[in-house]
């Protein structure tokens, strides 16, 4: 699942995933978000921080909060970064707090692949 | 009984008293200390003696009567060993030389009457000017009782005949001429230690006159003429003693002020006496020279004569003033550091060496909601809820630092004043040892100041970084991603595909545009330098030129503008008119982005007193209830636009702060799905006198 609020970057994520032939599900705000994964239960999901309603962290922690839900992957994927915000994605067990504007497009589906359960 | 006997006797003791009296005045004032002084009056008495005996009555050839007796007694009483023996030896020796048959007696009796004063003079350890008149005729009446006694040495044939001879005239004479004697050199002796204690005296005083410390000037009333002066006085007015006696006060110009010896002298006659009043006089060199002085008026011989008698006090009087200049000096310098340490932003407090509060400023009241009282004597560590901010604890390296080594300490983090009202501020600070000349520390003066400020604008300054570089990267990210896609894909791509691709890079690029300007605009008005120039503009104008800028939007999303034809031609206000143009233009903007496609937006402008209310008006998405206090803050997005309508979050703060610039206002009302309108609240120009339309223009 891909939670992102800015549709040209959701676009761009989702054309690329879609294209190595993974199943997607957008989410653009927080609340959706929640919702989305509550009802999906996602294999990975791509989280950003900076959300309409609830904000990335509000997220996190209701999937680790949900038994359902707390063992699902999340890779933190945004452009904010903060020494703080890093370190609280890490506590809430984040798998990876990744920059979106440092890394390569085609880097994204190696890393949904690294950290997708066998 | 024998008259030429008795007669020869007084005879005798009239020659003696005459002697004595040739003597006493030989030996007036004479100290009769040394032995050849001492030997010189033995050979005096000695002769006195041999001139007594050579007036003798001879009673029977070879019995001779005098007053030896007398003169040797007195001798040894009055003058002691050393001359009485030479008297006795000279005495004897002429005795023996006549021979006689009263030899024996004579001479025994010259030795016994010696004897018989040396040891009364003994007993009477010398006190001799206090003899009384019955003790000397005592001392007269033993001897000569003695003397009859030695009649018994005589032969016996003329024993009987001698002793009825002479017993009468020899206890009533001889006691009476040696009572008449003593009496004599006793008032002598005494008038010698009167004499001798006056001249003491005199010297005493003399010396206290010459030399005392105190001044010291005898002047004669009238004319100011001096008459003596001392040591003292001439060495404090610089005049040598004989410039100055026998001048007058005047003629030396003496006083500063003549007339204060006039006034003096007046008092004088009322009271007698002036104690302890300070007068002012001119030295030699002319310096002027103040004594503290005690005046009386003297008669001597008849004649009036001033006493004064003084106490230097110039150097007390410049000490005096000295002293009044420092204590002046330190009192400015005290209420100087008071009021700075009172007024002075940061809160500084000083201890002594045991820790306790001994003084607090204001600021330190404020800091810690606590008073004066509650602070004062207090050890900081139980008065002072002072911890550091990241660990609780208390800031015990600090204490000791400043305490233990004495040396100068800093926090080695924020430190947190927790206040009496339970609110948090943040502090940095320093804490000094005093100590005195000895290197022991005698306090501390510690100064902390409140940082909450600072560290709130470090906060916002990393805040919006990381949002400005979230805000930047974004469209960046989608121009990178977008790049990456067509330059891997591009060749298996369609035609349309690739224009939509580039399309979105174009969309992200301008954002990026927009933003860079918006954080621009963002930047100057953080900085104040918003409004430059200022220039009277019409209302309708400034909305038109707004409108028109927004003109492909307002096409786009098929939005009308209503309300425009309302507002009056003739409203003016001053303003930076690009900057002006930037606010309503976001208003629009904002307006027509949140508006769905195809509503109005209405405008219009109220008068008020001496300002124009001007306000646009949407029927949009309008901003949700809870996130309304955010609407005017950096960054800030709507939750129900964020995701799906692009914006910088700049637009609404960069209007709040341009139209603050202004001297306006800015606000709005909005529910969520039913339309938010904006206002704006501008002073008016004044026109000349002329008084402005207050109906409502609005529509």
């Amino acid at each position: 699942m891909i939670v992102e609020d800015d549709t040209v970057l959701a676009n761009a994520l989702s054309l690329t995933l879609q294209n190595e032939g993974y199943e997607l599900s957008l989410a653009t705000d927080g609340e959706e978000a929640k919702k989305k994964i509550q009802q999906e239960i996602p294999d990975l999901i791509l989280l950003d921080l900076l959300l309409p309603i609830k904000n990335g962290f509000e997220v996190l922690k209701a999937i680790r909060q949900n038994p359902e839900t707390k063992e699902i992957p999340v890779v933190i994927l945004t452009n904010f970064e903060q020494e703080t915000s890093i370190s609280e994605g890490k506590k809430l067990g984040a798998k990876d707090y990744i920059v979106k504007a440092n890394v390569d497009i085609q880097e994204i589906p190696k890393i949904v692949k690294k950290y997708l359960p066998a | 009984m024998n008259s030429e006997f008795f007669t020869g006797l007084v005879y005798n003791a009239s020659l003696l008293l005459a002697m004595v009296l040739v003597f006493e005045l030989l030996t007036t004032r004479r100290k009769n200390s040394s032995y050849l002084w001492q030997v010189m009056v033995g050979i005096i008495i000695g002769g006195v003696g041999l001139a007594v005996m050579s007036t003798k009555w001879e009673l029977i050839p070879g019995l001779f009567f005098d007053t030896r007796t007398v003169l040797l007694g007195i001798s040894g009483l009055f003058f002691g060993w050393i001359p009485t023996l030479i008297a006795i030896i000279a005495t004897v020796l002429y005795r023996i030389s006549i021979g006689g048959v009263g030899t024996l007696a004579g001479v025994s009796e010259i030795i016994m009457a010696g004897v018989f004063g040396l040891i009364w003079r003994y007993f009477r350890e010398k006190k001799l000017h206090q003899l009384l008149w019955i003790e000397m005729y005592l001392f007269g009446l033993v001897i000569h009782i003695v003397d009859l006694a030695l009649v018994v040495l005589l032969p016996k044939e003329i024993m009987e005949e001698a002793f009825l001879t002479i017993w009468f005239p020899v206890i009533t004479i001889n006691p009476l001429a040696t009572l008449m004697l003593g009496i004599m050199l006793s008032n002598r002796l005494k008038r010698d230690l009167v004499v001798e204690r006056l001249a003491e005296s005199e010297e005493k005083f003399s010396q206290v006159f010459r030399n005392g410390p105190q001044i010291i000037t005898i002047s004669s009333l009238k004319e100011g003429i001096y008459l003596d002066v001392n040591n003292a006085f001439t060495e404090a007015i610089g005049y040598k003693k004989e410039e100055v006696v026998g001048k007058s006060v005047l003629s030396l110009n003496i006083w500063v002020e003549n007339i204060d010896r006039s006034k003096m002298i007046e008092e004088l006659k009322k009271n007698k006496i002036i104690r302890d009043k300070e007068y002012r006089f001119r030295k030699k060199n002319g310096e002027i020279i103040t004594f503290l002085c005690s005046v009386a008026i003297l008669v001597i011989g008849g004649k009036e004569y001033l006493l004064v008698l003084g106490i230097n006090i110039e150097d007390r009087k410049r000490a005096e003033i000295e002293l009044a200049r420092a204590n002046m000096d330190i009192l400015t310098e005290k209420h100087k550091l008071e009021a700075i340490l009172h007024d002075m932003g940061d809160a500084v407090f000083v201890t002594d060496d045991k820790k306790k509060i001994i003084l607090a400023n204001k600021a330190m009241e404020i800091l810690f909601g606590l008073s004066e009282k509650e602070m004062m004597g207090r050890n900081i560590e139980e008065a002072l809820a002072l911890s550091y901010g990241t660990t609780g604890k208390k800031p015990v390296d600090l204490i000791e630092t400043v305490f233990e080594k004495k040396q100068q300490a800093k926090p080695v983090d924020t430190l947190v004043v927790r206040n009496k009202s339970g609110t948090s501020v943040s502090v940095d600070g320093v804490a000094s040892p005093i100590v005195d000349e000895n290197l022991k520390l005698v306090g501390t003066v510690w100064v902390l100041r409140d940082v909450t400020k600072e560290k709130a604008l470090e906060q916002m300054r990393v805040d919006f970084i990381s949002l400005a570089s979230h805000q930047l990267r974004t469209p960046l990210t989608g121009i990178k991603w977008y790049v990456e896609l067509l330059d891997q894909n591009a060749p298996k791509m369609s035609i349309e595909k690739i224009q939509k691709y580039i399309k979105k890079i174009g969309e992200s690029n301008n954002r990026m545009i927009d933003l860079v300007n918006d954080l621009m605009a963002v930047s100057k008005a953080d900085s104040g330098n918003l409004v430059k120039a200022m220039s009277s503009y019409s209302v309708k104008d400034l909305l038109q030129q707004s409108i028109d800028e927004q003109g492909r939007l307002f096409l786009n999303r098929k939005i009308t503008i209503e309300g425009m034809e309302l507002i009056p031609e003739d409203l003016e206000i001053d303003a930076d008119i690009t900057q002006m143009v930037q606010v309503f233009g976001n208003l629009f903007d904002n307006a027509a982005r949140y508006s769905p496609k195809g509503s109005k937006i209405e405008v219009g402008a109220e008068l008020g007193l001496g300002k124009v209310k001007i306000y646009v008006k949407d029927y949009g998405l309008g901003i949700p209830l809870k996130q309304q206090g955010r609407v005017f803050n950096k960054f800030f997005r709507g939750d129900n636009v964020a995701k799906t309508i692009p914006g910088s979050g700049l637009g609404l703060y960069l209007a709040k702060n341009i139209v603050e610039a202004h001297g306006g206002k800015i606000w709005f009302e909005s529910k969520e799905n039913l339309g938010t309108t904006l206002f704006v609240e501008l002073p008016i120009k004044q026109k000349n006198g002329r008084k402005e339309e207050s109906d409502d223009r609005g529509g």
